[in-house]
């Protein structure tokens, strides 16, 4: 059975360029779909318009099935939980549908247990994990009985383990006769469960045969190639810390420290040393909510919630403490902006810090973002916006430069980009750190500082010739 | 609008859920009671402290009794004295500060029966705050207000502390960024432009997308779709 | 009025509202002299105004902020907190179907926080004299709050087409939003 269909599908943008031309795609009952493309091609566009296509203005055909139900996963837990209980989470949909107080009750219970969220009703849902959330706005969703879900890319924002169980549950609702559309530019984790793989690009989808294209996975590939390494460098912990002349330009260090989060629960351990020497790129990786970002805050003296040892440039940090010569590039940094163009918003902190406003038209070069220079920063899109952040960081030359999950959204054609601009930055002294909640990028790494069960450790990365 | 199948849900309530049924039930029934109790509590604050401007000279003893007893009752609760205590000593010295400046002496008392009259009304509010948690009190709220209004309260009260943060990174990342907006710098009035400007300004552009988001989801969870809703039994 | 407003621009308001009391506790230690309160109320009030440009946001502002406030236990909490957000938002709300659409925006602005301030300071002098203080020491309390909550207003109120200047250069405004000239 039919449940949805675009049949030459046209849209176009507020700019009269078009979105999408000649779109055609049909899922059927129990069928996966997977489209992949480019930031900013219109991935997400494209599973709002199959789920509200009244709110939009297009040319072409969408039929929807009179049977057809849609479920509607977006990208950001944070939007879509609105209740403070899972129970009543859950139930949300019903009370909008005015269903009996009392008949709620199985209903919510039924969903979670598709979802395999076997908890209290009154667990708070600021309790939950990343990837239990996930399966919570399922659970949400799955309560309308929907005969077709939309995901939009869940792959960027959960961890390998909310990942597992994403597919767990996605493998239930298959077999159960539902219909899946995943958005997501990593295919990978999901091929078992594909029937048909699309490709979203100049405003059409074309089919893609299932084996995984080179250069379309650069992230996941560099993430393999860590594990390998892994299993052979965890004996050479610790190997830097005899080096007289290492220690001597050592920009950070951190020794016993101990941080305690606000909610007071879950602690991060560092027992032994650990150090970042000019040069260096660094690594941080752990599963989320293990304590990355706070672990950033300490270093940078966002807040002083450790006890032990650090010590940044020679010194105790304190907010404003170390001017240009520190960077960081916070989670999301398109929340940063704010000035009128993309040039001033480079400008600001050179200013601030007195430095030459040379800097920035070079860091932009080195981009690629010239050509955006006299835009508003608020008009680009995501991936745009992201890159223009880190420029601005970029462009005052720190000599540590710390970055919070960096690689979050961007896609094939700004990667290389910043991974270039990070090798640059590191060839002329800079040291890096950056976080993630997989491990990527080996090859680039000096070494790498892991997070797990509560402890931070180091580990050499062995570099591969490449 | 979608109609849920009845017949399947008649089945998962015999089966799968009645060992737990009376355990249900009283969870039900318990946050019934709180619901009541709360209101109780908002309207007994309300009318004690209208009490405070109405009640007769001689008869403050009373009303000081009873407060008194409010105030046992939240340090019991181990509610935190030290905004009473404050407020009560900056009203004490304000308003005797004034009446000693304009009439020396003489109607001192006068004075203190004034500040007691004031602390005896924000006093049951204080209480109320201090012993009745917000999520109760957004409850009963909710049960008043309009389905939209009750929505838009219970979600700012939810997305609160992502706010907060968002506020505070903001602040702290354009501090890093060199921004003069250090407390230091903000004693300087002219420093408060940047501060508007780089940090209200973003957080303003986050609330927007916010918002938008937020409705938009809500939307496709049908929000908008029936102008009754009913609620979830368990608080 | 629950119409007009559509559940963006509620919630819009309402986290409007929510920021308003966030950073209201923050300061609340910090800064000590009276007034201060209304340099936010008005910034906020404004903002959601100019946002919107329909007469009843800054009411809804008003009332969110004061319930919020009072749900939180922010100040002394109660219904007294609720008073004294909401008195000058209504005051602003009506003061702006007077005003409607004369003077410039900035004139506007700054008349619409004068008005609030003197609510604001009205509310205070009710509140003193029926608990039975001496007249002339109520009104001179009202007139130092009228100057000092005014000030405070007025520099906020200065604020506001800054803000919505660069919104509306982001095409962030809402579609009615409100356009300077």
């Amino acid at each position: 059975m039919t449940l949805l269909a675009l049949h030459q599908v046209e849209l176009q943008q507020s700019d009269s360029t078009y979105l999408y031309q000649n779109l055609n795609l049909q899922i059927n009952a129990g069928e996966c779909h997977c489209i992949s493309g480019a930031t900013g091609c219109g991935k997400t566009t494209l599973l709002q318009l199959m789920a509200m296509p009244n709110q939009f203005n297009y040319q072409g055909k969408i039929t929807h099935s009179p049977a057809l139900i849609i479920g509607l996963i977006m990208q950001d837990p944070h939007v879509q939980l609105v209740r403070e209980t899972i129970g009543a989470e859950v139930a949300f949909g019903l009370e909008n549908l005015s269903v009996p107080a009392l008949d709620m009750l199985p209903l919510v219970e039924q969903a979670l247990a598709k979802v395999g969220l076997a908890l209290p009703l009154n667990t708070p849902v600021t309790h939950l994990s990343l990837g239990q959330k996930y399966r919570l706005m399922l659970a949400a969703q799955l309560v309308f009985e929907p005969n077709l879900m939309l995901i939009d890319e869940p792959w960027a924002q959960l961890d390998n383990q909310g990942i597992t169980e994403l597919c767990q549950v996605l493998t239930d609702l298959l077999e159960a006769g539902v219909s899946v559309v995943i958005v997501e530019h990593n295919t990978a984790p999901f091929t078992d469960m594909i029937d048909f793989q699309w490709q979203l690009t100049s405003g059409a989808l074309f089919c893609v045969t299932h084996s995984p294209q080179a250069s379309d996975d650069n992230i996941s590939r560099h993430s393999a190639s860590l594990c390998l390494d892994d299993k052979m460098s965890v004996n050479m912990m610790q190997h830097q810390n005899g080096d007289v002349a290492a220690q001597s330009n050592c920009l950070l260090s951190l020794s016993d420290v101990t941080i305690r989060y606000a909610n007071q629960i879950a602690t991060l351990h560092i027992s032994d040393t650990v150090s970042l020497h000019a040069g260096d790129i660094v690594g941080l990786f752990g599963e989320n909510g293990c304590g990355k970002t706070s672990l950033f805050n300490q270093i940078v003296g966002v807040s002083d919630e450790y006890k032990g040892q650090i010590s940044l440039l020679g010194k105790t940090p304190k907010l404003g403490l170390f001017g240009a010569n520190l960077g960081f590039l916070m989670q999301r940094p398109s929340r940063q902006l704010f000035e009128m163009t993309v040039l001033q918003e480079l400008e600001f902190s050179l200013k601030r810090f007195g430095l030459p406003l040379a800097n920035a038209t070079e860091i932009l070069t080195q981009l690629n973002l010239l050509p955006l220079a006299s835009d508003s920063p608020h008009k680009l899109s995501y991936g745009q916006q992201h890159l223009v952040a880190f420029a601005s960081v970029l462009c005052i030359k720190p000599q540590i430069l710390l970055l919070d999950d960096p690689f979050a959204g961007l896609d094939n054609h700004y990667f290389p980009l910043v991974i270039n601009a990070l090798k640059h930055f590191s060839e002329n002294g800079g040291a890096i750190i950056f976080s993630s909640h997989r491990p990527i990028l080996s090859s680039l790494l000096s070494k790498c500082w892991l997070i797990e069960q509560q402890q931070l450790t180091e580990h050499n990365v062995l570099k591969r010739a490449s | 609008m979608i109609h849920l199948k009845s017949a399947k849900r008649e089945k998962y309530t015999l089966t799968d859920l009645a060992p737990e049924k009376s355990a249900l039930n009283n969870a039900i029934l318990r946050s019934k009671q709180k619901l009541i109790l709360c209101s109780a509590a908002i309207a007994f604050s309300i009318v004690l402290s209208m009490s405070a401007f109405l009640v007769l000279q001689q008869h403050l003893g009373y009303l000081l009794l009873i407060n008194a007893c409010l105030l046992v009752h939240a340090w019991l609760c181990q509610a935190k004295l030290a905004p009473l205590i404050k407020l009560f000593i900056f009203q004490s010295l304000v308003t005797i500060g004034l009446y000693v400046l304009l009439y020396g002496q003489e109607r001192l008392f006068e004075a203190v029966i004034v500040v007691t009259r004031i602390i005896l009304v924000m006093l049951p509010s204080w209480w109320l705050a201090s012993t009745q948690s917000s999520h109760q009190i957004s409850q009963v709220l909710s049960l008043l207000l309009p389905t939209k209004w009750a929505f838009v309260v219970t979600t700012s009260i939810k997305v609160l502390p992502f706010i907060g943060q968002e506020a505070r990174d903001i602040y702290h990342i354009q501090c890093l960024r060199g921004a003069r907006i250090t407390p230091k710098a903000l004693m300087n009035p002219i420093n408060w432009y940047e501060l508007v400007k780089c940090v209200l300004f973003p957080l303003l552009i986050q609330l927007l997308s916010l918002s938008k988001h937020i409705a938009h989801s809500a939307n496709q969870r049908h929000f908008d779709k029936s102008s009754t809703h009913t609620h979830w039994p368990l608080n | 009025m629950n119409s007009r407003f559509n559940l963006h621009h509620s919630l819009f308001i309402g986290f409007c509202a929510t920021l308003l009391v966030v950073i209201k506790s923050m300061l609340r230690m910090k800064l000590g002299f009276s007034g201060h309160s209304m340099f936010l109320m008005s910034l906020f009030y404004l903002v959601c105004y100019g946002a919107t440009n329909k007469v009843g946001s800054i009411t809804l502002c008003g009332l969110l902020s004061g319930m919020l406030a009072m749900i939180l236990g922010v100040g002394k909490g109660g219904l007294f907190i609720l008073l004294k957000f909401t008195l000058p938002a209504i005051a602003m709300d009506i003061g702006l179907l007077f005003i409607g659409t004369l003077f410039s925006l900035k004139v506007r602005l700054i008349l619409l926080a004068l008005i609030g301030s003197v609510a604001w300071a009205l509310k205070s002098g009710v509140q003193d004299f029926l608990v039975g203080m001496d007249m002339n020491i109520v009104l001179l309390q009202f007139g130092i709050n009228c100057l000092s909550g005014g000030a405070f207003a007025v520099l906020g109120a200065l604020l506001v087409p800054l803000i919505l200047k660069r919104l509306d250069a982001h095409d962030l405004l809402m579609k009615n939003g409100m356009r300077d000239k």
